[in-house]
Parts: C-alpha cells; structure tokens; sequence
C-alpha cells in the first residue's frame, strides 16, 4: 500500500476532528458552564446564562440564542421586556440567518459547476483504493472472532432496550419526564446515523431486536426459506414509510407509551421472523433500520471484506457462508469471497470466527467507496434512495411554521380531518422529488447515448445518498446537540417518578452548543454532503456515458443542487420544538 | 353416544343455571324495586343490558305480555314469581321452590357450627336421598368440574399434537378421603369452614356471583367494561385445575382429591343403581376400560364406590355387555325421593339486598391532588373523583399560603388534553379562564370518552408563572398489561405452534429416510 493516498483515509476522521473542535470551541467560548439556564426573550428558547449574546435593560438581563435575536430585542426593549415569558410551553428555533444561507448556496453552485469540474477531470483513482486492515493491529481481531465479546455487548443493548420499553410502558407519559422518547428518537436515531459515518453498520452488531429474537429462537425455529417473491427490500421501504408516518403523523415520537409499542411492533417482526425464516433473513429484507442504515454504510469509512482472493479461491470449505463449529454461516447470506458492498453487512464478524485461514479484514477506507465504483445496482436499493431523500426533507419539512398551516389548509379546504391531510402531503412531498428526479434523468438520457432509461435512473439514485445523509445528519445535529444533554437529568429519574438515581435529577443542562455554533456545523454537514454527491455522480456520469461525460452530467448536477439547496433552505426555516417535549 | 349427549346437556344446563343464578337474581330486584324500566335505558346496547333481556328471554317463555288488563304490559308479577324459582349457587340453592344444598356443605356446615339445623336437613335431603340411590351421580352428571374435566382431556389432546408431551403423574385415590377428613376435621377443631375453598362447585356459583354483581354494580355507575377484576383465587384455583389435569395428571382432581367427591363416593358405597357386566356378552376389548373417566375397570366389575354412574363405558361397549341395573329394593326410596321434594327455605343463599336503586349508590369518591409552587400550595379537586365521559364534571383549585394563610385571587386557567395512546396529547378544554367562587377557582367540563386525560393550570402565583399539571383517569382507560398480555399470549402460542411443526417435520423426515 503506498502512502500517497493515505489523505483519502484520513479525510473522515479530519471531518470528525472539525466537528468535535467546532463543538469544543462554541463550548469555550461561552465560558463552559454546564448549568443555569435563561430563556430567550425573542424566540422562547433556552440558552446558557454564559452567551455572548445579551443585553442590560432596566436592571434586567436578557439572554438570546444568537445575534439575530438580540438585535430584534435592541431595537424596542422598552416594548419587549415586560412580556418576556417565564416559562415557554413551545419555542421557535431560528434557522440560518439569511447571509449563511446564500452563502452556502452560493459555495454549492460555484462547486458544483465550477471547481470540482475542473478537479474532477485530472480522476483520482489511487485515492479510491487505499485501505487500512485494523486486523492488523494487535489484539482486533482477537477481539473480533470473541463471542463472550460481542454477547456481553448484545447483552447490554439488549437490557436498554427492555429498560426503555419499560419506561415508556409504565413510566410517566410526559415526554419530558419520560426517557423513552428523548433515547429512541433523538439519541438513537441521530447516533445511528451518525455511527454509521465512522463504524458502519455497527448497530446492526449490537441490536437488540436481532439479540433478543435471536435469543428466543436459536435453534428453535422452522428455517423455511424467505419467500421468492419478497427476496427484496421492499418490505423494508414500505415499513420505513410506515414509521415515518407514525413518528410525525401520529406523533409517537412525544408519547412514550406509543414509542415502545412501536419497539415491541418492530420485536414482534423480528421475533417472528426468526422463528419462521432461517439465518436472518428479516435483517436482510424486512428490517427498515438495517436497510437504511446499509444503504447509508455504503458510504461508511469502514469495510468488512476478504483480505486475499487467492486463498478464497483455493478455500474449499467455504465456512463463511456454510458456517462450521466456530460460527454460523453468514446470517445475511453474503458470500465474503464475492462481497464487494458494505450494504447487506451487518459487521456480525461470523466470518472472522469461521475463516479457517483467518483471511478476512476489517479495513479503514476513504468516504462513499462503495458509492464510486460500479456496484449492483437494484431498483428496490435506488428507490430506497430516493424516499430516504424526500423523507429526510419530510422530517425537517414537518417541523417549520408552514408546515401546520399547509396541513390545515387542506384540511378546511377538502373538508377532510388532520390524518387524511397528513397523508396527502406525505405522499405529495414523496412524490415530489422522486418526479423531479425522473424528469432530470429524462434529460440525462438524451444526452448518454442510447443507454436504457432505467438502467440510467437506479444507477443515478446512488448519487444522492450523500445529500441525505448529510442533510440527514445536519438536522439531527439540532436534536442531539441541543436536546440530547436532557438524557444527564432523565438518566437520573428514567421513569419520570420522582428518582435520583445518579444524582442529577434536578439538573437543567444547557445545550451542548449555541445556535451559531450549530449553523456553522449543519452548513459544513450538508455543503460535505454534497461534495461527495458532486463527486459519485461525475464517476457515474464516466463510466455510463465515457464519450460526453460532462454534458450527460449537467441534469445531475442540477439535482444535486437542486436537492442541496433545499437541504439548505430548510435549514433557514424556524424549527418549532415543544420544550417540554424533547 | 347417546349418554354422552345425555350428560353434556344436562350439565351444560346446570351450569348455564349456575352462571345465569347472579342476573336471574339482578333482574328479580330490579323489578322487584321497580326500576327495570329505568335500568333498561340507561344499559341499552351495554353487556349487561344483553344479560337481563337473556335472563327474561329465558323467564318469559310462554308467557303473555299482559298485566292488569293491559295487553303489552310486561307480567311484572308473573316474571318476578319466575325469576324466584332459580336462586343461589351449587353450593346451596332454591329451584322451583326446592332447596337444595350440597352435601359438602351441609357436613362442613354440621362440622364448623357443631349442630344440624332443620333447614340444613331439609336443603339435604334431595341430594342425600340421590347419592345413597344412584352413587356419585353428581359427579357425573351435576358438577361442573366434569366439563372442566372433559375440557382438559380435549387440551390433553391438544398438547399432544402441540408435542407439549403431557406427563401421566398418578394420585392415590385414598387421598380424598384424607382431604374429607382434614377439612371436617379443621371445620369441627376450629369452626372455620375451608373446604369450600378447594371444591369446584362453590368455586363456580362464587365466582358466577362475584363477576355479575361487580359488573352490574359497575354498569350501575356508568362503567361498562367486563370487571376480570372481580374474579379471584377461584377462578385461578380451576384454571389451574384444568392446566394441571391437561399437561400433569389427567383426571386428577375428581379421582384423587376433590373432598366432595370422597364424601358422595362414601355415601353412595351401597348405592342401589350401578353399571353391571353381562359376563357372556363381554368380549375383553377394554374399550370400557379406556374410556373411563375416573380410571375405573368396568370391565373386570371393578368399579367399586368410586364409579359416578357417567355412562360412558355404556356408549363405548361394542356388544352392549354393559347395563344399568336397578335392584328392586331402590323403588320404595325413589317415590320417597320425589314425595320428599318440597318447599323449604334453604339456610343461606347468596343473593344480594334489592335496596337503594333510585338512591345515587354507590357514592363517587372526590379527587384531591395538592401540589407545590415555592411557598403557595395549590389544592386541584374534582368531582367526581373518576369522572364519567359525556357527563359535566367539576374542578375545582383552591391556592393559598399555607405560612401567611393568605389565598390567591389572581387570574388562573384550565387546559385539558386527552392522553391518546398513538397521538400526541390533545387539547379539547381551554385555555379557560376560571369562574371564582369565593376563594374558590371553579371549572366545568366534559371528558369525550373513557381514558387518560391531563388537565393543566396556568397561574402567577408569587409573580412567577406557573404551569401546573394533573393526571386525571376518566372510565376505564386501557392498561398496557393488556396489550402485553395479549401479546406474549400471542407470542407463546406462535411459538408452541412453530415448535410442533418442526417436531413433525422432522419426525416425518426420519420416516422418510427410514
């Protein structure tokens, strides 16, 4: 391995860096003090009493989460600070301010259509292929083939698990009381993706649904083959779609109760599916959290594959996929010795047990490596795609101001209750981009020289990934950063009766970050995003049309910008969050 | 089969008697106090609506509906004097004017008050005259635990197509007669009677009665579920009966333990009518033998006192070599029997006073819950306590300083969700404004339907603004242990039904390869 193209590997882990410095200096810089909270006068929000931002008014001092607030405020504080609110029910959370935001879609524009075209043009092969087998390093893959290991960490997800089911069960069904709803969807979910960036589908080594169906059904069940005709991930994409129904349309995500019969729903199709179908086959199919999280960890540092072809091919035992008295066959029928994809790996780590020439690697690698070469392309994963796309929007969409009255207008206009109304925009806003997309590959196929339509359409979906990740995770950074520190104060008092467990009940932690602090890090997140969106796209746009790539490019270009400058856009809007929610 | 329909339907009958007692009675006192009319409407489309017009379905048969001259009247008279002639339980009990009382009962009631009384002898005489007659024929034909019984042989089945392997476990048969004399033992030593605890027939009509009477005293206050609460250690005592006799030892409660049974099984030792043997007809199949319920030998004679007189080895005897054979002694006591069947008033019947129906009964507790906002105690009361959906309920909030005794007479407002199990909380009262009433601060509102509910109170008190809030339980909201019951129930038959499959798959594979 030359050490030329190590800049590659590094690339992830300097985006980690920055974004921790980013975190860590916001921190500092507004004095670090981990309590004593003041509410904005302006937008309701909580911020720490340490912020820059702050004026003196009539012997009073007022706290704001950002410049923008502040400067409303100075304009009239006479007017405005006999009904400063106490405390707020629901608060608005300002988007990015207007110069950031025309600023970053300014820098997405130039890039898209200027610089990278011109970087892009010299390729970058040697980058794409360089790896770092950690198995190399003392002790991981000891490690990795320890099964006390990996059960202790199964066992303890497992135990969370049941302790959030029994929280949001019989705990208090305050949200803000309860830690179930504060864990599933803003600690969870956002970790998951967030994990999925550094350690791939590491979750899916963990999980508990997988652990505790496991568990009950090892060697216990019927081993019937999934049935032909759902050997897709359809199954999972119809469930995803479900959930992100539930979560906004039903409003699970503030109900605890609700949050763990969704849990158990999910237990129960594991659970059940362990005990019909052989090996796993309900992580491969049927789980939306494995499907989402595979199709994300194609674009994951991190790789489980065969060091060395040529023992594969003179291996006779095939233990990876067969199993032997080391470990099971692979649980989600990948055959190491072909695998070239992170998407259906779940880093089980069977095969480092069953290898009997120790010949398979857990390797480092640069960002969207599985994204950049030709792949297997399937109608099912681009679709999953493209909803992930238009749900992640969805998800921000549903949280700005426009949002409830959109939802109202239709409501009095159809003479049609909240869920029906619901619905119709959910599958509007579906809808939406997945049309405009078809229209932009239309235009992409007049320009690729005969190639079948579909054909161009799956391959291309791959390419947007990145964005909604990206935009993915730049929105959860908002619930993690300036929610998640509520987990040090519920850890303490999980079911909301009255416990001091840790001693931190009576905490009221600040967030992690000042709003500044944050626009900064979501415009870093989604312009990233849609670097390496630029970047998947130009080595798809080469390989299916090599004579005239740059012109077969421009339509996807324009998606990309398209979808970035959404991303952005929604960005700017106001997020209404329920503080006593979480 | 023909004893074997014989015997289901009469012991269907007597427990549909035993179940129907409680709402037959129900039904007596409301029209005996007047208020069927009013009961009627206010349970309409309700369960225990559908009881009462059941139980005078059953107690109408026949009848014209007239009263006074006034045709389409209910026979307000002529229902009530029906509804009088089914009382009580199995334990004791007035059919057509007939008292009846069980055997067991009468020894442990003699045994724990040391003494017979005459009613007590009359209650027993019908059931005495029987058994010394025709043997344990209660067992067989009158208690329910014969249909519990049977129900656990069909699971026995059940489990065995399941491959839940039932164990065969086997009691000695003189083990109920220890259980008989230990409980009249006890009964007589320390005047507590225990042995109805452990006898499925009083477990039954116990049980029957507890589940109506709580039900309809439920519907009485508006609340409509089934009250499973109501149901107690009887009930688990036969459900664990019946999984006993179906996964550990079949038939083991009637053979070997039921005190009751010991009791008629001495009673009937020189019982006039037995099944007898046909000694040339008999070809030794065992089929007899096999079908015997209480594990007996119909077959070699062997019957002894133990035998219930079921018939069931008369229905499975392929050259009819069985017979029921009644000695000639047996016909003057059969006529005393039937002479003996008259009027009495049994000892005790449960059964349940008919007073107080157009009284508001019972009384709705109030609700108190007392909160804390620095030095101010904020008091939230509403009546009644555990509102009713549909109908207005009162809060009222009461706020002072418990140190100064000074009260708050600021403004204050009331918002109510709806606690909703996949939606978030929603808001159907207020923000209102309270109406002040004094130092009170009042409110009026409506809860939509049954469930859990979270009223919130906006207030400033010492200059601060405080956002209180109170859970509130309206009707019988569900509990998650329901759900979760029924799922792990779900779970655990999904999992008992994959496990048999796979056993048989893999039994026929071995077939296959043999």
């Amino acid at each position: 391995m030359s050490l030329k193209p190590r800049w590659a590997l590094a690339l992830p882990w300097a985006t980690l860096a920055l974004l921790l410095a980013l975190v860590a200096l916001d921190w500092a810089r507004q004095g670090g003090e981990v309590s004593g909270t003041a509410v904005d006068p302006m937008c309701a929000m909580e911020v720490r009493r340490g912020v820059e931002a702050r004026s003196e008014f009539g012997g009073r001092t007022f706290y704001f989460c950002s410049s923008s607030c502040k400067a409303e405020f100075d304009k009239d504080p006479a007017a405005l600070a006999p009904a400063a609110p106490a405390a707020p029910e629901e608060h608005t959370m300002r988007g990015l301010p207007t110069w950031m935001f025309q600023a970053g879609v300014a820098f997405v524009i130039v890039l898209s259509f200027g610089l990278f075209e011109l970087a892009g043009r010299r390729g970058g092969g040697g980058a794409l292929a360089s790896r770092f087998d950690l198995t190399e390093l003392p002790g991981v893959r000891a490690a990795l083939k320890s099964r006390v290991l990996l059960e202790t960490s199964r066992a303890l997800m497992a135990s969370a698990f049941v302790g959030i089911i029994v929280a949001g069960l019989f705990g208090d069904q305050s949200p803000a009381m309860n830690i179930a709803p504060l864990l599933t969807w803003t600690v969870w979910w956002a970790g998951l993706i967030f994990l999925i960036l550094f350690a791939g589908k590491a979750w899916c080594t963990v999980c508990p649904w997988d652990a505790l169906a496991g568990w009950a059904a090892g060697g216990r069940g019927l081993d019937l083959p999934w049935p032909r005709w759902a050997r897709s991930i359809w199954p999972a994409v119809a469930l995803f779609l479900a959930l992100t129904w539930v979560e906004l349309g039903a409003g699970v995500t503030l109900i605890p109760r609700a949050t763990a019969w969704v849990a158990l729903a999910m237990l129960a199709m594991a659970a059940g599916s362990a005990f019909l179908f052989e090996r796993k086959s309900f992580c491969r199919y049927g789980c939306l959290v494995g499907r989402v999280s595979g199709l994300y960890a194609m674009f994951s540092s991190v790789e489980a594959r065969a060091k060395d072809a040529a023992v594969c091919a003179s291996c006779r035992t095939q233990d990876c996929y067969r199993g032997s008295d080391k470990g099971a066959g692979c649980p989600t029928f990948e055959f190491p010795r072909t695998m070239t994809l992170n998407t259906y790996c779940t880093l089980c780590a069977e095969c480092f047990k069953t290898c009997p020439h120790d010949n398979m690697a857990l390797r480092l690698r640069p960002w969207g490596a599985d994204l950049a070469v030709e792949g297997k392309p399937r109608a099912d994963e681009a679709w999953l795609a493209l909803v992930l796309l238009a749900m992640t929007g969805f998800h921000g969409l549903t949280m700005t101001p426009a949002w409830p009255a959109w939802v109202s207008g239709l409501e009095g206009a159809w003479g049609v209750g909240y869920r029906t109304a619901f619905s119709v925009l959910m599958t509007l806003m579906l809808g939406l981009p997945a049309a405009l997309y078809a229209v932009l590959v239309k235009a992409a196929q007049a320009r690729s020289g005969g190639r079948p339509y579909g054909e161009l359409f799956v391959r291309y979906a791959y390419a947007l990934l990145p964005i909604a990740l990206f935009y993915h995770l730049a929105h959860n950074a908002e619930h993690f950063l300036m929610e998640g520190p509520k987990l040090v104060r519920l850890a303490s008092d999980p079911l909301g009766w009255g416990w001091d467990l840790l001693g931190t009940a009576a905490w009221r932690p600040a967030p992690l970050i000042t709003l500044e602090g944050l626009w900064a890090i979501q415009l870093l997140l989604v312009i990233v995003g849609h670097v390496y969106s630029l970047w998947v796209t130009d080595r798809a746009a080469r390989r299916l049309a090599p004579a005239g790539a740059f012109s077969a490019q421009l339509p996807m270009l324009a998606s990309t910008v398209a979808f970035s400058v959404f991303s952005l856009w929604l960005l700017r809007q106001p997020m209404q969050m329920r503080v006593s929610g979480m | 089969m023909k004893y074997w329909w014989a015997r289901r339907a009469v012991q269907l009958a007597i427990l549909g008697a035993i179940l129907m007692a409680p709402v037959v009675a129900r039904y007596e006192h409301y029209m005996s106090a007047r208020s069927y009319e009013k009961m009627e409407k206010s349970f309409e489309g309700k369960a225990v609506g559908r009881w009462l017009k059941t139980a005078e379905a059953g107690l109408g048969l026949g009848l014209r509906w007239e009263e006074g001259g006034v045709e389409g009247r209910r026979p307000r008279k002529r229902l009530i004097a029906r509804a009088r002639h089914l009382y009580g339980s199995a334990w004791s009990a007035r059919v057509f004017g007939v008292s009846l009382t069980d055997l067991l009962a009468g020894a442990e009631s003699a045994a724990s008050s040391r003494g017979l009384r005459t009613a007590l002898l009359t209650g027993l005489a019908v059931p005495l005259l029987a058994t010394l007659l025709l043997g344990r024929v209660y067992c067989a034909w009158v208690c329910p635990m014969g249909l519990l019984s049977a129900l656990a042989r069909q699971l026995r089945k059940l489990l065995v197509f399941l491959e839940l392997k039932p164990l065969s476990v086997e009691l000695s048969r003189a083990d109920k007669y220890a259980v008989l004399a230990m409980g009249l033992l006890a009964a007589l030593l320390t005047g507590l009677p225990l042995l109805h605890h452990l006898y499925p027939p009083a477990l039954v009509g116990r049980e029957s009665h507890a589940l109506f009477q709580a039900w309809f005293d439920r519907a009485e206050a508006d609340l409509f579920g089934v009250p499973w609460q109501a149901l107690g250690a009887g009930t688990l005592f036969l459900g664990l009966l019946v999984i006993l006799e179906a996964a550990v030892a079949p038939g083991f409660w009637c053979r070997a333990l039921c005190p009751g049974g010991a009791l008629y099984s001495l009673l009937g030792r020189f019982r006039l009518v037995r099944v007898a043997r046909v000694k040339a007809a008999c070809i030794d199949c065992l089929l007899c033998d096999k079908v015997c319920p209480m594990g007996l030998s119909p077959m070699t004679d062997r019957t002894g006192m133990e035998c219930d007189n079921c018939l069931a080895c008369l229905d499975a005897c392929p050259t009819d070599a069985l017979k029921v054979r009644v000695s000639a002694k047996a016909v003057a006591p059969l006529a005393a029997l039937i002479l003996m069947a008259a009027p009495a008033a049994a000892h005790h019947i449960l059964g349940i006073p008919h007073y107080a129906y157009e009284k508001e009964w019972p009384q709705a507790p109030v609700l108190k819950l007392v909160e804390k906002v620095g030095e101010w105690e904020i008091q939230l009361t509403g009546y009644p306590g555990r509102p009713k959906p549909g109908v207005r309920a009162d809060v009222t909030v009461y706020a002072w300083e418990p140190e100064s005794g000074r009260v708050y007479e600021g403004e204050m407002r009331l918002e109510a969700a709806e606690v909703r199990a996949l939606a978030g909380p929603r808001t159907f009262y207020g923000p209102e404004l309270s109406r002040p009433n004094g130092t009170l601060q009042k409110f009026a509102l409506v809860y939509p339907r049954d469930g859990n509910y979270e009223l919130t109170l906006h207030l400033r008190a010492g200059g601060v603004a405080s956002t209180l809030r109170f859970p509130i339980v309206v009707g019988d909201p569900p509990s998650p242990w329901k759900g979760l019951g029924l799922g792990a129930g779900a779970f655990g038959l999904f999992f008992v039904v994959v496990r048999a499959v796979r056993i048989k798959k893999a039994r026929r594979e071995a077939r296959g390869v043999a």
